[in-house]
This record gives C-alpha cells, structure tokens and sequence, in this order.
C-alpha cells in the first residue's frame, strides 16, 4: 500500500516538474520567435536598402548619359530637349525614398511577410 | 480427431458473452452514434474477437496476439501514432501564442488529482498514473503509459480515454458554464500574429531538443511528435509528410484498435474496478478542463490584454474538439467572436503537456 503522503509529495513534484518544463519551452519558444523576427527585419531592411543603391546608382549613370549626350551633341541641347523635370522628379523620388525605407520595413515587419 | 468436431459453443461462458455484448456496444456507438469511430470499431469488433473461445486469436502465436506483442509490447504502435499526429498538427496558434503552452501545463493539473483519487481507492502507484493519464485526453498517450506501467488496465483506460475524448462536446459545456461568467466568455482576444516559415521549422527541433533533455523517458512520444511535425513544416518531405499523415496513420490506427480490444478478455475487463477505472477517469476528465479554465482566469490577474478563459478547457489534448466546443460556447454569448484558432494553441499545447506527465510518471515509477 502507498503512503498517501508520499503521494502527495510526489504530485507535488510532478506538477512542478511539468509547469517547469512547459515554462521554459514558452520562454525558450519567445526568444526563438523574437530571434527570427530580428533577423527577418535586417533582411528586410538590407534587401530595400539594396534597392535604394540600385536605384542611386542607375539615376547617376543615367545623369552622366544625359550629360554626355548633351556635350557631345551638336543639336539643340539635351537640357532644351529634355526638360530639368524628369530628372528632379526621380531626385525627390530618390529622397522619399531614402527616408521611406525605414518605415517601410518596419510596416512590412509588422504585417509578417517574409 | 475429436477436435474436428469441437465448437465454441460449449466453452463459451457468460462472461464472455457480457464481453461480446460489450464490444458490440462499442461498435454501435462507433456507427451510429459515430463516437470515435476510427478507434472504437476497431477496439470494439477486436473485443469480440477476443472472447470468441478456441480462436486462439490472442495467444502469442494467434494474430491479435502478435500484433500485440509487436506492436503494443514493444511500444512501436504509439509512438509511430505520434508520428502522424505530428504531421497532421499545425503549431502556428500555438507559435503565435507562446504563453498558452502554460494553459496546456494547467489542464493537465486534473491527471495528479486523478492519481491520488486512484491511490485513495486503493490501486498501486503504477495502475493510478495508468489510470490518471486519462485526463490528458489522448489515447496513444494512454496506451503507450498503461502498456508500461499496467497492462492488465490497457483495455478499461484505453476504452475509457477514447469513450471521454468522443463525448466532449457533452462533458465540457457544463463545466465551462459553472466556471465562467457571460461578461468572461465574451472577451474578444486580439487577432494572431502571422509566423514565419523558419520560425515554424525551428519549433519542432527546439522543442524536441528542450522537452528530451529535460524528460528523457518523454522522447519516443515527444521526439516522434516532433519529426512529424518537421516532415510537415519542411516542405521538403512532401511524400514522407502525406504518407505520415494518411497511410502510416490508418494502417496504425487498425492495428492499435484490434490490439486494444484483444486485451479486453473476460479476465481482464469484467472486474470491479474497470467500473472505477471509468468513474475516475471521468472525475480526471472534469477536473482538467476545469483547472484549465481556473489557471486562464488566474493568468488574467497579471495580463494586460486579457485572455478568454474559455480556451483554458481546451487544454486537454482532444484535438480539435476542445477547440470547436470552445468556438461554440463563445459564440452562444458573442456570436461575432471567433476563438477556434486561440483555442488551437492550448490545444496543442496539450497533447506537448500530456506527453511530458507521461515521462514525468514513467521517471517516477521506473
């Protein structure tokens, strides 16, 4: 026949040994989550920042085009022919950009896509 | 030359007669009260099997007998079950939702009540874990812990963990009403966050990994659930995941049920305490559900966003009816609430917790 009380002790034991292990599989299963997040964002984060180079980039060479074409050419003058607009206008794009990268990272975060 | 001419008529006692009325019971509630029919068809037809004489079925030789022995007695059956659990189980509510892995701890409180109730009524430290296990709500949980601990109880927990799972839309609703308050069961809780791919094929490995080293004697049940669940969340395996899912799962779910009911034998079954094997296992079942919901409401004393108590029942491992009796009930007093996939985590959570109590009483007992 078992001692009651050792029973007792036992279940004791036993309940505290389950919420022990489930406690540490949730704090173990956060910090895993909050990991994954983070390196989700500095991805996310490199992968537009990556973009915004790209695009950098192709305005500059497209300004020198532009340039060279002008000098080079014998007509009318590109800057005649192709109005200052374009270019100020990617150049605005180019700054909404920049700082829009940043929220736009942490929005794509928020909303989980990977 | 005599046994030519032997039939079973003249050996069949009225005990065996109880037991084939039994397993015809089981069978009628299996088709056409449609309670668990995967598992009690098969328990309740491998019941009359068993108490046909002169078959032989169940000797070590006969074919019951051998599926048992290889299946059950080596503890290949239970574990593999796990296996297509695993892959037929989707952890993002419980990703989304890491604290309710402590709703899945809570609902297992009732298996320890159970346990002492067991010893008080006078069964060995042994045979009372066999039997408190029913509470947990899983039935190759049950099976995989009474093959070790009591085999002569498989067929009476067995039956009575599969019987209670089967009828919890009926026991849970009561229980859930006397705990909870209208203004309670009618808290929206905020939408799940989504979970990444990678986040959900860490969570098998660490998880694994974590519950093992913790609860050795837990690994075949918990290191089984955990590779169906990779198979799954891979994406890799998509064979290995559908065949874990489908095929493994119905060729074993056959097998445990006639091995199951094979042990129901006259001898074994037809006792006194088969009738209080039930009475506790139901006392196991009510008291679960309840300290589920109780530790729910003792959660929201500390949490800022509440939580629907109501998903604390849903901490017993009957997946996924504790979570439809949950979306029900929330719906009676709130039908704009919809709680199924809040109610999945602790869900799930329940059958990670019944698992490691399991390896917690095979460390205790062995």
């Amino acid at each position: 026949m078992v001692n009651t009380v050792n029973v007792v002790e036992l279940c004791i034991i036993g309940i505290g040994a389950v919420f022990t292990v489930l406690l540490v599989l949730t704090v173990v299963i956060k910090v895993m989550i909050k990991l994954t997040d983070l390196v989700d964002k500095k991805r996310r984060e490199k992968k537009l920042f990556l973009k915004l180079k790209n695009e950098v980039f192709t305005a500059i060479v497209g300004a020198l085009i532009l340039h060279t074409e002008n000098v080079l050419s014998s007509q009318k003058p590109l800057i005649d022919r192709h109005p200052p607009q374009l270019l100020w206008k990617f150049a605005d794009r180019l700054k909404n950009t920049r700082i829009g990268w940043k929220e736009t990272a942490k929005v794509e975060a928020s909303l989980g896509e990977v | 030359m005599l046994g030519f001419f032997e039939t079973g008529f003249e050996f069949l006692t009225l005990k065996n007669i109880v037991m084939i009325g039994v397993g015809l019971l089981l069978v009628y509630l299996a088709i056409s009260r449609e309670m668990e029919p995967l598992l009690l068809l098969p328990i309740g037809f491998g019941a009359i099997l068993a108490n046909l004489p002169l078959t032989d079925l169940t000797e070590s030789s006969g074919l019951l007998g051998i599926i048992f022995h290889y299946g059950i007695e080596w503890e290949v059956i239970p574990p593999l079950i796990f296996l297509g659990l695993g892959a037929l189980t989707d952890f993002e509510p419980l990703l989304a939702d890491p604290k309710t892995f402590l709703l899945g701890f809570a609902a297992q409180i009732g298996i320890f009540a159970a346990l002492i109730l067991a010893i008080l009524a006078g069964f060995s430290l042994p045979e009372a874990c066999s039997i408190g296990i029913i509470g947990g709500a899983d039935g190759p949980t049950t099976i995989y812990l009474t093959q070790k601990l009591a085999p002569h109880l498989l067929g009476a927990t067995a039956v009575a963990a599969y019987s209670y799972m089967a009828m919890v839309p009926l026991i849970q609703p009561p229980i859930i009403r006397v705990l909870t308050t209208v203004e309670e069961r009618k808290i929206i809780m905020k939408p799940l966050r989504r979970i990444s791919r990678i986040q959900k094929i860490l969570f098998p490995i660490v998880v694994g990994i974590v519950a093992i080293l913790f609860v050795p004697k837990a690994a075949p049940l918990v290191g089984m659930f955990m590779l169906g669940n990779l198979f799954r969340e891979s994406g890799v395996v998509e064979r290995l995941s559908r065949a874990a899912q489908n095929e493994l799962m119905n060729i074993l779910t056959i097998f445990l049920g006639i091995a199951v009911g094979s042990t129901m034998s006259a001898e074994n079954f037809l006792k006194p305490t088969t009738l209080l094997i039930f009475l506790i296992g139901i006392i196991a079942f009510i008291t679960c559900t309840a300290t589920g919901i109780l530790f729910a409401k003792f959660m929201n004393l500390f949490l800022k966003e509440k939580i629907n108590p109501l998903i604390g029942a849903a901490g017993v491992s009957a997946v996924p009816m504790s979570a439809r009796v949950v979306q029900k009930e929330a719906q009676k007093v709130n039908p704009q609430n919809f709680l199924l996939m809040h109610a999945m985590g602790p869900n799930v959570a329940g059958v990670i917790g019944s698992a490691i109590v399991a390896g917690v009483f095979l460390g205790i007992t062995l």
